[in-house]
């Protein structure tokens, strides 16, 4: 029973978000590693690092931006998909019904099919 | 109201995000001009060159803790952003509104009639004829 | 800088301590008047004369204002004349007024006119500041003694003055115009004496503000001013103390002159010193020494920084990774009807994710497990799993999170149904019919996948956690029957129910007995003889475990009802009324034993011995329960309605049977028998006989049936045959 489309779009787009903010973290890296490089005198990693910069602040702002736009789509549905305060208890109802449904169905089962075999055990234990 | 306040987390992270990899760069490097002009004129030295050689070692030495300091905090921000979309994440999955009630008017429904006529031949079967031995 | 320094003290400078000063009021308030004070002492030497001649006597007396060089650097009149005795203050207004003016002179309206005349004056001088207002000091010195109120008054003008005077030294800190600031503290004045001056009638003609600088402003911006000047003051003080301090190891006296007294009191003199350290030039190769590892310390911590970030990156990688395939399955298996929360598991301590499958929200009462189980992914196959969560003790001796199938298999537990039919000739019983358990092969499933190879599992691993919650919910669903039909049992022991131990109920009926049993899925009896030939009460055991489990459900729906009708919540259920599970059924075959009976009886009795007679045998409907009333008065909600109509397709099961017998005697009336199960368990029998002509002879109740069999015989020997 998988989640509506919607749902499964919104927590692909938090995955990926989580991903773009780990990468940030490996720019992070990059952009002092080259930085080292470039105070040891190896100057033609310059591009490299201003490249790196670069992914990092781009990275920032999709991320910005991408979350600023999952939390508008969270405040659309309060109210309608989910539950507007965080902690409201969800009661289990309706099991019952569940349980009552199931076994009238078992119920239907054990007295049809019954039917056919109870000739059967009619012999077989007629015999005993 | 709740969303206001991710926002503001989100702004002030992304600040914060921001100014950390400047400052991280800004810190490593802030020594750069005096050391390169001791680099030009290293012959004559005098005493406020000195001083501003006593001083490095200091710029140094703090410049290092800030450094892990901005680096930790570079990775706390991450880190918060990411507890932020788990926390929504859970709001989709765990604050869902139940569509009970979809549910319960379509397949649902009892069938009153047919489960006390189920029970009733289901009763029968139970009592039986007991078995006259 | 020693000689300065004398010289800044010899300045008077160094009274700024004086705490008068440091606590200066800043409104216009009788005991304060800060900027005159300070001016006169500095850099108004006109007026300095006027005060100090009329205070020097007050002084001596209000000694608490006084500073050690004999002038306090605040002339507060109230402060001075204020806590003056009257013996001293009047011989003071003596001198004032001059010789031969006598006390009793000084009249109420004397003192209004003078008050009005000095007005009139600071209005002139209005018109030419710069010549009157030395005039009016002066005026105004000589008027101060008269009286507090006045006192106050002229406090005014003298602070006014005192602006004025400052103005061609200090133009530069006081960038208001005169003209203004004059007016403003003539209305300030003004306003004083309307309010505080008692004998001071108002002059009217100061009312009229002349700039647009109101008085707040004017009073926001003099104390602007005074503060500055106050910190001003405080810093060059501090300063002077430090310089004096450091000065004193030197040259004592003239420290000490100039220290202040806070300091001389609290720090011992020549405790502060100072030295030239002579400084070395490093050498050049040293200069390169330290460069370098300067350099190395820079290249260390941004290497330090790369390896933090990037070890964080990975383990958040790994972690992230982990993370959205749990997410992932979750949002595949979960729907929106699932109960899942945020709860701390006990066994490990970490927070995870629990789910909800128990019955409690529809209407179970089972405190013995409350049905929650906690969502993980199994650490070996990488799979997600329930892992059944209980507040008791037993998984907690249990809690090594890897055995956890261990725990599951203890949950995992399911109710067979035997029946065993009497062999009458051997006394003796044979097994005639089992139950089988819908729960059974899927878990059999499960169990050989855990057991056997992963590979088969994984390809209905999509299944596999839905699976798993529908088995939990019928595990619940079965300890809590269990539990049940042992309470109702208690109540049924006469009845040839009884509990033989923990998990198993024994129901004991004339021909046959039923057992009731609640199993784990590896339980001996199971294996022996697992697929055995299908037997003639397999329906019937089947038959009777669905509808205990209906019953159980109906037992829910009812819990549910009454929480709507009524608020009040009531925890343990009424085992008499509310526990209906083996009851009905029992019932049921009990009644249909008894009827036998009494056709029985009534063939040999009365169908046997009167030709022609006839029975006809139908269901009564049995006096309905008040659940009934209930269900009309509040019908409007929704829910109680669905409930109820629920409830009612039990009613056939749940009411007490009845069935009526009519036995027509040709031309002698009728009997008519009623037998009721009361109690579900008991027979009451009621035999009416109605005559040929309409009339009741008998209407009696009979619970035994050796009763009814002479009775019986008795009405027919009596009534019928004898007739015949």
């Amino acid at each position: 029973m998988p989640q509506p489309e919607y749902i499964q779009e919104r927590l692909q787009q938090l995955e990926s978000i989580d991903l773009t903010l780990c990468k940030m973290l490996q720019e992070a890296s990059q952009v002092v590693f080259t930085f080292s490089e470039l105070k040891r005198g190896n100057y033609q990693l310059k591009p490299q690092f201003q490249a790196h910069i670069q992914t990092f602040y781009s990275d920032l702002d999709s991320v910005n931006e991408n979350l600023r736009n999952e939390i508008k789509h969270l405040d659309e549905n309060i109210g309608t998909r989910l539950l507007p305060i965080n902690n409201v208890n969800k009661k289990a109802i309706g099991l019952d019904d569940d349980k009552l449904l199931e076994q009238i169905e078992l119920l239907k089962n054990v007295l049809n099919v019954d039917e056919n075999i109870d000739i059967d055990v009619d012999m077989d234990a007629s015999k005993e | 109201m709740n969303n206001q306040a991710l926002f503001e987390k989100l702004d002030q992270t992304v600040e914060l995000l921001s100014l950390k990899l400047a400052e991280l760069i800004r810190l490593s490097s802030i020594d750069n001009p005096e050391s390169a002009n001791d680099n030009i004129d290293s012959g004559s030295m005098n005493s406020g060159m000195l001083e501003a050689q006593d001083s490095n070692i200091a710029i140094a030495t703090t410049s290092m803790t800030m450094v892990y300091g901005q680096t930790m905090q570079l990775i706390r921000g991450v880190q918060d952003l990411l507890v932020m979309t788990r926390g929504m994440r859970e709001m989709w999955l765990l604050n869902q509104i139940p569509d009970q009630d979809k549910q319960n008017d379509n397949a649902r429904s009892i069938n009153h009639e047919e489960l006390a006529s189920l029970l009733n031949t289901c009763m029968q079967e139970i009592i039986g004829e007991p078995p006259s031995l | 800088m020693d000689d300065q320094q004398n010289a800044d003290q010899k300045m008077g400078i160094n009274l700024a301590l004086d705490p008068n000063l440091i606590n200066l009021t800043l409104y216009n308030h009788p005991t304060a008047t800060p900027l005159s004070g300070s001016n006169t002492s500095t850099t108004e030497p006109t007026t300095a004369p006027a005060t100090t001649t009329t205070v020097t006597d007050a002084n001596a007396l209000a000694s608490s204002t006084i500073v050690n060089n004999g002038q306090s650097m605040v002339k507060n009149p109230y402060e001075v004349y204020g806590q003056m005795p009257l013996s001293q203050l009047i011989p003071l207004i003596l001198q004032e007024r001059g010789q031969g003016f006598k006390f009793v002179d000084l009249s109420e309206e004397l003192l209004a006119q003078e008050i009005a005349n000095d007005k009139q004056r600071t209005q002139l001088s209005n018109t030419n500041p710069q010549d009157e207002h030395t005039n009016d000091n002066v005026n105004n010195t000589e008027v101060q003694p008269q009286e507090q109120q006045q006192e106050e008054e002229s406090n005014n003008p003298d602070l006014m003055d005192i602006d004025m005077e400052n103005e061609p030294e200090q133009q530069s800190q006081l960038p208001l115009n005169d003209t203004s600031l004059n007016t403003i503290s003539k209305e300030n004045q003004n306003e004083n004496s309307a309010t505080e001056a008692v004998g001071a009638t108002q002059n009217p003609t100061l009312t009229i503000p002349e700039t647009s600088l109101t008085q707040e402003q004017f009073i926001k911006i003099r104390k602007e001013m005074v503060d500055n000047i106050n910190i001003a003051m405080n810093e060059t003080s501090l300063s002077l103390d430090f310089v004096s301090l450091l000065l004193s190891s030197v040259r004592e006296n003239n420290a000490n002159s100039s220290m202040s007294t806070f300091l001389k009191k609290n720090v011992p003199t020549g405790t502060l010193n100072s030295d030239k350290v002579p400084h070395v030039p490093k050498q050049k190769d040293e200069l390169t020494q330290l460069e370098i590892s300067n350099r190395g310390w820079k290249l260390k911590s941004l290497n330090d920084s790369r390896l933090i970030l990037k070890e964080n990156y990975n383990k958040l990688n790994n972690s992230l990774t982990i993370e959205h395939s749990f997410w992932k399955k979750l949002s595949n298996h979960i729907n929106s009807n699932d109960i899942i929360f945020k709860l701390r598991d006990k066994s490990t301590g970490q927070r995870s994710l629990g789910i909800k499958y128990g019955y409690e929200d529809s209407g179970s009462t089972y405190k013995m497990d409350r049905g929650v189980a906690i969502l993980r992914t199994n650490p070996t196959t990488g799979k997600l799993e329930l892992k059944p969560f209980s507040t008791s003790k037993n998984t907690k001796m249990s809690s090594s999170s890897s055995s956890s199938n261990d725990t599951i298999k203890g949950l995992e537990k399911f109710i067979r149904i035997r029946i065993f039919t009497k062999i009458e000739s051997e006394d003796d019983y044979i097994l005639s019919g089992e139950s089988f358990s819908d729960i059974e092969s899927r878990s059999g499933n499960k169990n050989a996948n855990d057991y056997s190879n992963n590979d088969d599992s994984i390809s209905d691993e999509d299944e596999d956690i839905r699976a798993q919650i529908e088995n939990l919910k019928k595990f619940i669903i079965e300890k809590e029957l269990m539990y049940q039909l042992k309470k109702e049992c208690s109540h049924l022991l006469s009845y040839g129910v009884t509990v033989e131990n923990e998990n198993r109920i024994v129901i004991e009926l004339p021909n046959e007995k039923f057992e009731i049993e609640l199993l784990s899925f590896d339980d001996n009896s199971l294996t022996n003889h697992d697929r055995d030939a299908p037997k003639i009460n397999d329906k019937r055991a089947n038959l009777i475990l669905i509808t205990l489990r209906m019953l159980l459900v109906v037992m829910f729906k009812k819990n549910l009802r009454n929480k709507l009708l009524s608020s009040k919540v009531n925890k343990s259920l009424n085992i008499e009324k509310e526990i209906l599970l083996i009851r009905p059924i029992l019932g049921s075959i009990r009644h249909s034993n008894y009827k036998m009976l009494l056709k029985k009886i009534m063939k040999s009795y009365v169908l046997d011995i009167v030709p022609e007679s006839t029975l006809e045998e139908s269901t009564l409907p049995s006096s309905t329960e008040h659940i009934q009333d209930h269900g009309n008065t509040h019908q409007m909600d929704r829910h109680i309605v669905k409930l109820t109509k629920d409830i009612t397709a039990f009613d056939h099961i749940l009411n007490i049977a009845k069935t009526l017998f009519q036995i027509s005697l040709p031309n002698k009336g009728r009997i008519t028998i009623i037998l009721e199960s009361t109690n579900y368990c008991n027979a009451v029998v009621n035999i009416k006989y109605v005559s040929q002509d309409n009339t009741t002879t008998f209407d009696s109740n009979f619970a035994e049936f050796k009763e009814v069999e002479e009775f019986l015989h008795f009405i027919i020997s009596e009534y019928v045959k004898e007739r015949n």
